[in-house]
């Protein structure tokens, strides 16, 4: 574990990623003190006007929300857009910033449930086989059968719009590849000598899946789990995009590119007028999933066990 | 192998009912009411309380589970496939109209995704660890990265917003009116191709200028990774014994290289690259949304966010149904490919 | 290497790609008209058709016996008919019971067959056989028959419980009962054949009923009442011009209707590519009875990115586009683009209160109770109630933020540009929270002061429109007292129908967009006891309308004199001030966008398609 750290400290590209990430650990943390929120559910991105054309960054919040807020008694701790207003005078900024904490839980919860689902199903295949093995098998290939995309769009368009449901959607189509990874690998250590011999023993079947299989196979599903985690933020934008995902107002990043698309042409003469819409939540996207993408890569790399005598 | 590939063979029509259950299983969540949505969009066009019933009765939207899953699958086998209130037309017809758009993007789109993904796999591969593989990796990683609708949206943006050379959409005006009216006939409905067996050079540039902005975004992220996967095999290759041999023979370099390593490296991209193919239909969507390019992926998303069910079911049943037959194919023809596998 | 040489070449086809981007993108179309615009028609057929995009492609293309007169929505001109029928004329009888219509003769269709009365009764039959559900022609059926469906003809003269127990399974596309075949039959000739007859030369409608709008209904902009061959329709599989057969033309699914994509009119334009969802190619009429149109080609291009739109606007590639009113500061600046503003439109947007709410399984209305945490079912029947939020909504800022300008008050369901509309300040609520705290104070015994209410109100997701409007009712409300809990939610178009329908929406978000230029299309759907809107109200709200609403909008129906109609629907719209039936949101303003090289277009608010599309027969193109 030391020795995976230090290498991930010493490569360059990885600990670009690490800096980034920790930028974004601090946002999320910090994000009521950042940002207040100044509805009842602080991830509703406040309106600085009833404004239907994005405002540029640095314009000032209309009289009457301000006459608004401070009847509501709701700290105003910013007075102006600082990254600008998008459609409808939703405030770009406390956008990004409760975004943060949004994508650290799509990332985070739809990874670590559909890795615990995956990883319960893998193993148990691997370990009964059989019948067992046999059916889990099957489902998990008719579920694979389907692109992901597709498949959480179908879900979202049933269930409706709502982060909740596109975390049920990428949950429901994600575990797929834990649970082959860990039969995988389960099916290999099956057969070393020190589970043979607990086998032997009498050893019950959970304590040795608990005890023995799987900490020696989890490793690399959980590098795999760390990975995705960008990739999922990124379906979860996506789905935004399409019009399937996070409500309008939401604070989302994928939320608000989805907002912004419109705008992006600008007016002739001036394209690009509006681009602080999109660069901002999109950059945001990007420095995201990019983080995690470049830790993930090292790992990767650190972990391939053709790779290890050479590093 | 022979066993296994039958055993793969027997096992396509119980995947394809698992399939079509799950579906059928996940739009059973929707009450009839809501089904309805799709049908009427206006609470006006309902002259009384009887109406949403009656449609609901015409539309069989209330039929119970196995009566209904069991009416989907007979008329889906007829082709009926209903009627898609997006496209205004039945879902057979929609899928006719859409389909050759889609694989004339999908096919071009080949071609980048696997020169460049093969190509740079190779280049960081034999540089391995050096500036460039760092560069090549980290340019890999970027592109993953970026999400490909913004990519989509950027690549829109300057070539179309600002420069004006690429438009959305799949012909200009005055080709649109030859190929719908004027003497074009269509023999495969790849307007590229047609143009060329018409001998219309300008509207097979015209067609190509429109495919251009859509290719690079479909196939961005594929080459990204498949140059790693690419990449990966390659450095496992070139460790084998046998590639050390043959540079203590004195073969030079680039014989090693591109004669010996590369041919065996490529077999498991060569199926990788199979699935990247049909995991470019999720990719499809975005991309053909970004650029209204009329194929099957933009109508599958206008389909999902106008709540149009019926299109919906149809379009997750053929999406699964390629992608299933599409894996066998792959897995097969790796059997085949792999000399390694067949004697298992 | 290999790879080298096919790179080569790929550039190289990219720079010739680019190269001749730069040739070709000055062909320009001097007769051709495009047209760009979100949805395209769902139909080609005029008995079928009830939306928008249907509606523009049948008015090019077919003929109605009366035409609107330029912008007018009240003064018609003949069309296939050689007289406008009215009293003067002696052409409108017996109290306005009897229409009759001289026909146009040396008139040709598209397939070059002479259109004669016969073709012109057969198209009325048709239409009220074919009668699908969630049609239009209730609007032919309500004069004609005096009810709203044939299957309601059907089920009263027969005195069954619903139309499918007469066929084998119940399946109304299947086989029909023999026991009822004569007296299906003589629903037709006895009920449907007698409504319209040939006269000679003229053709003769009996109605079932004294119709103020009926010229309306049957006027150029109502694809419903459209002209269709009788010869070619037979021929197409419409029905057979038989008595005993037609049931089993009526209400087919879409792809069943065999004039679904075929079209053959009398109109200037003839269809002559469909591409669904994608072009529509009109090309010109050159034996039009009226002189040929004056453009060759027009052409719908049914593009659903307004980006797309705009860029095809700016470049040339479209000559008139529909942009949605937050753009419209874009647009105004690209140069040769002309835009006009404000246009009014036959459309309003109402928040209503039903005056009971169904509780069963309905979380919307929290605990169901007046403690603080819900809203009791009963709750907007209180008039205090009604009238607080009425004063509660900021109607001036919503016009002048959310719509930019672009739109006016209503004091009531009658908008402006329809007979009935009234400007009295006294009519209009104004925004004014001490009024709305005074009201709200006076509600329920003034517990609902103390306790406060909890509740959701409504919006279509995806319409921001809607949603700011929800925004800031809550946002109001809330300032007003802050025990006042109205959260707003977006709900699916498909989870709000299921609501809509179950009664269970406490307040509701909605608009209207005419079908004909009449107060008979907008009163009796906001207020009456059947109304399409207000019948979802609840038992209370319908008995209140049955008595004080109902009898006032049948002598509104039935009045022939203008001045006195107006009158009467004047009185609905006090009624619907005083009882704060619903908060009248806003008549939106619609826009034309086109550019300059585009010369003759007109507006007409009934037209379909206007303001953003056009009336392409008047239509040249020409600095």
């Amino acid at each position: 574990m030391n020795r995976i750290l230090k290498k991930l400290f010493s490569n360059i590209t990885s600990l670009m990623g690490i800096i980034i990430l920790i930028f974004f650990i601090i946002i999320a943390i910090f994000a009521p003190a950042i940002t207040p929120p100044l509805s009842d559910d602080p991830y509703q991105i406040p309106r600085m006007s009833w404004d239907i054309n994005p405002q540029p960054p640095g314009s000032p919040m209309s009289d009457n929300m301000i006459e608004a807020y401070e009847f509501m008694e709701k700290e105003v701790k910013w007075e102006k857009a600082i990254c600008g207003t998008a459609e409808g005078g939703y405030d770009i900024f406390y956008g990004l910033i409760w975004g943060t904490r949004t994508a650290f839980k799509i990332g985070i919860i739809t990874v670590s449930i559909s890795m615990l689902i995956g990883i319960i199903l893998g193993s148990v295949s691997a370990y009964f086989g059989g019948w067992i093995d046999e059916i889990l098998m099957r489902i998990t290939d008719i579920f694979l059968s389907f692109p992901f995309l597709v498949a959480a769009m179908v879900l979202t368009t049933v269930l409706g719009r709502g982060l909740d449901k596109v975390m049920i959607a990428l949950i429901s189509f994600g575990w797929m590849g834990y649970a082959r990874l860990i039969r995988g690998s389960i099916l290999a250590t099956k057969e070393e000598t020190y589970v043979m011999a607990a086998k032997a023993l009498g050893v019950n079947d959970t304590k040795i899946i608990w005890k023995h299989l799987l900490p020696n196979t989890i490793f690399p599903v959980m590098v795999q789990g760390s990975m995705n985690i960008g990739s999922m933020v990124i379906t979860a934008a996506a789905l935004s995009f399409l019009g399937v995902g996070a409500p309008v107002g939401y604070a989302d990043w994928g939320q608000m590119v989805s907002f912004a698309r419109n705008w992006i042409i600008g007016s002739p003469g001036n394209a690009g007028q509006y681009w602080y819409a999109v660069f901002y939540p999109g950059i945001f996207i990007v420095l995201f999933v990019l983080s995690w993408n470049l830790i993930g890569d090292t790992l990767r790399d650190i972990l391939d066990p053709r790779l290890r005598g050479e590093l | 192998m022979f066993s296994y590939m039958i055993r793969r063979i027997l096992l396509l029509p119980i995947i394809l009912i698992g399939v079509t259950f799950l579906i059928f299983s996940v739009f059973s969540l929707l009450s009839p009411m809501e089904r309805l949505a799709t049908y009427v969009h206006d609470p006006n066009t309902l002259k009384s309380p009887q109406s949403a019933e009656r449609l609901i009765a015409k539309y069989h939207l209330d039929d119970p589970f196995p009566l209904g899953y069991i009416n989907w699958i007979k008329r889906t086998a007829h082709f009926d496939l209903g009627w898609s209130q997006t496209a205004n037309q039945s879902v057979a017809d929609a899928i006719k109209q859409r389909f050759p758009a889609t694989l004339e993007l999908v096919l071009y789109s080949i071609i980048p995704v696997i020169l460049i993904g093969i190509w740079l796999g190779v280049v960081s591969a034999v540089h391995h660890n050096d500036i460039l593989d760092q560069i090549i990796r980290v340019t890999a990683i970027i592109g993953w990265s970026l999400p490909s609708f913004i990519f989509g949206l950027l690549i829109l943006f300057i070539f179309y917003g600002i420069l004006g050379w690429f438009p959305p959409g799949r012909l200009s005006a005055w080709a649109q009116d030859i190929v719908y009216t004027g003497n074009f006939i269509s023999y495969t409905h790849l307007i590229t191709i047609d143009a060329l067996l018409n001998g219309n050079i300008p509207i097979f540039l015209d067609a190509l200028k429109h495919l251009i902005a859509p290719i690079i975004t479909l196939s961005y992220i594929s080459w990204a990774f498949l140059l790693r996967i690419t990449r990966s095999s390659m450095l496992d290759t070139l460790r084998k014994d046998y590639i050390r041999t043959a540079r203590a023979k004195g073969v030079d370099e680039h014989t090693v290289i591109h004669l010996h390593a590369k041919r065996n490296a490529l077999i498991p991209v060569t199926t990788i690259a199979g699935m990247m193919i049909i995991g470019m239909m999720g990719g499809v969507m975005i991309t053909e949304t970004v650029f209204t390019y009329p194929g099957l992926g933009f109508w599958a998303a206008q389909s999902a966010q106008q709540l149009d069910y019926g299109t919906v079911i149809s379009f997750a049943l053929l999406f699964s149904t390629i992608m299933v037959i599409g894996n066998l194919v792959v897995d097969l023809s790796y059997a085949l490919i792999d000399p390694r596998v067949r004697l298992e | 290497m290999k790879y080298n040489r096919l790179l080569i070449v790929v550039i190289v086809i990219l720079m010739m790609a680019c190269i001749t981007s730069f040739v070709f993108a000055e062909i320009k179309n001097p007769d051709t008209i495009i047209y760009a615009t979100p949805g395209g028609p769902e139909s080609l057929d005029p008995h079928w058709a009830y939306d928008t995009a249907s509606g523009e492609i049948i008015y090019q293309t077919y003929d109605n016996l009366i035409n609107y007169k330029g912008g007018s929505t009240s003064e018609f001109v003949p069309m296939l008919s050689t007289q406008v029928p009215s009293v003067e004329n002696g052409l409108v009888k017996d109290n306005g019971f009897t229409y009759i219509f001289p026909i146009r003769k040396d008139v040709k269709f598209h397939n070059g067959d002479i259109l004669t009365p016969e073709d012109v009764v057969y198209s009325f039959k048709r239409a009220m056989i074919f009668d699908r559900s969630g049609g239009p022609v209730w609007m032919l059926i309500e004069p004609l028959l005096g009810a709203y469906g044939i299957e309601d003809v059907v089920v009263d003269t027969l005195g069954v419980e619903n139309y499918s127990d007469l066929f084998v399974n119940g399946d109304p596309r299947g086989e029909l009962k023999s026991e009822h075949k004569a007296a299906m039959t003589k629903i037709f000739t006895d009920k449907i054949d007698k409504t319209v007859e040939v006269d000679g030369d003229n053709v003769v409608f009996h109605l079932a009923q004294a119709y103020g709008p009926f010229l309306n209904i049957l006027a150029h902009c109502g694809n419903w009442s459209s002209i269709i061959d009788k010869k070619w329709a037979i021929e197409q599989g419409a029905w057979d011009g038989k008595a005993d057969t037609w049931w089993k033309y009526h209400d087919p699914e879409n792809e069943k209707d065999p004039l679904y994509a075929v079209e053959n009119g009398t109109g200037p334009f003839v269809v002559k590519k469909w591409v669904p969802e994608e072009i529509l190619i009109l090309e010109r009429f050159d034996d039009y009875w009226n002189g040929p149109a004056k453009i060759k080609n027009v052409q719908f291009k049914y593009v659903t990115e307004y980006t797309t739109r705009k860029l095809m606007l700016q470049t040339g590639d479209a000559d008139i586009a529909y942009i949605p009113v937050q753009y419209l500061s874009e647009v105004e600046k690209i140069e040769g683009v002309e835009v006009t503003k404000n246009l009014p439109t036959l459309a309003n947007v109402v928040s209503m209160f039903p005056w009971t709410i169904n509780a069963e399984g309905n979380s919307y209305i929290g605990s169901g109770k007046l403690d603080g945490e819900g809203i009791p079912p009963d709750f907007f029947s209180d008039i205090h109630v009604r009238k607080g939020f009425s004063y509660l909504f900021p109607y001036d800022i919503f016009i002048a933020k959310v719509a930019k300008g672009m739109a006016i008050r209503n004091p009531g369901p009658i908008p402006k540009g329809i007979l009935g509309f009234s400007e009295d300040p006294e009519l209009y609520y104004e925004f004014s929270l001490l009024k709305a705290k005074e009201e709200f104070m006076k509600a329920w015994n003034g517990e609902l002061w103390e306790k406060g209410c909890k509740f959701n109100i409504f919006y279509n997701e995806g319409n921001d429109v809607r949603k700011a409007a929800s925004d800031m009712l809550s946002q109001y409300a809330k300032m007003v007292n802050p025990k006042f809990v109205l959260t707003p939610i977006g709900v699916q178009w498909s989870s709000y129908l299921k609501a809509f329908l179950t009664e269970k929406l406490p307040i509701f978000t909605i608009g209207w967009l005419a079908d004909y230029p009449d107060p008979h299309n907008w009163a009796p759907v906001y207020m009456g006891s059947n109304g399409d809107y207000s019948s979802f109200f609840g038992e209370a709200y319908r008995e209140f309308a049955r008595e004080n609403v109902d009898p006032l909008l049948e002598q509104g129906l039935k009045e022939t004199d203008k001045e006195k109609r107006a009158e009467i629907y004047k009185e609905l719209t006090r009624i619907a001030h005083d009882q704060a039936i619903s908060i009248y949101a806003y008549q939106p303003g619609g826009n034309h966008v086109q550019r300059t090289w585009v010369k003759g277009w007109y507006y007409n608010p009934i037209m379909p398609g206007e303001p953003a599309g056009a009336d392409f027969y008047n239509l040249t193109k020409g600095e």
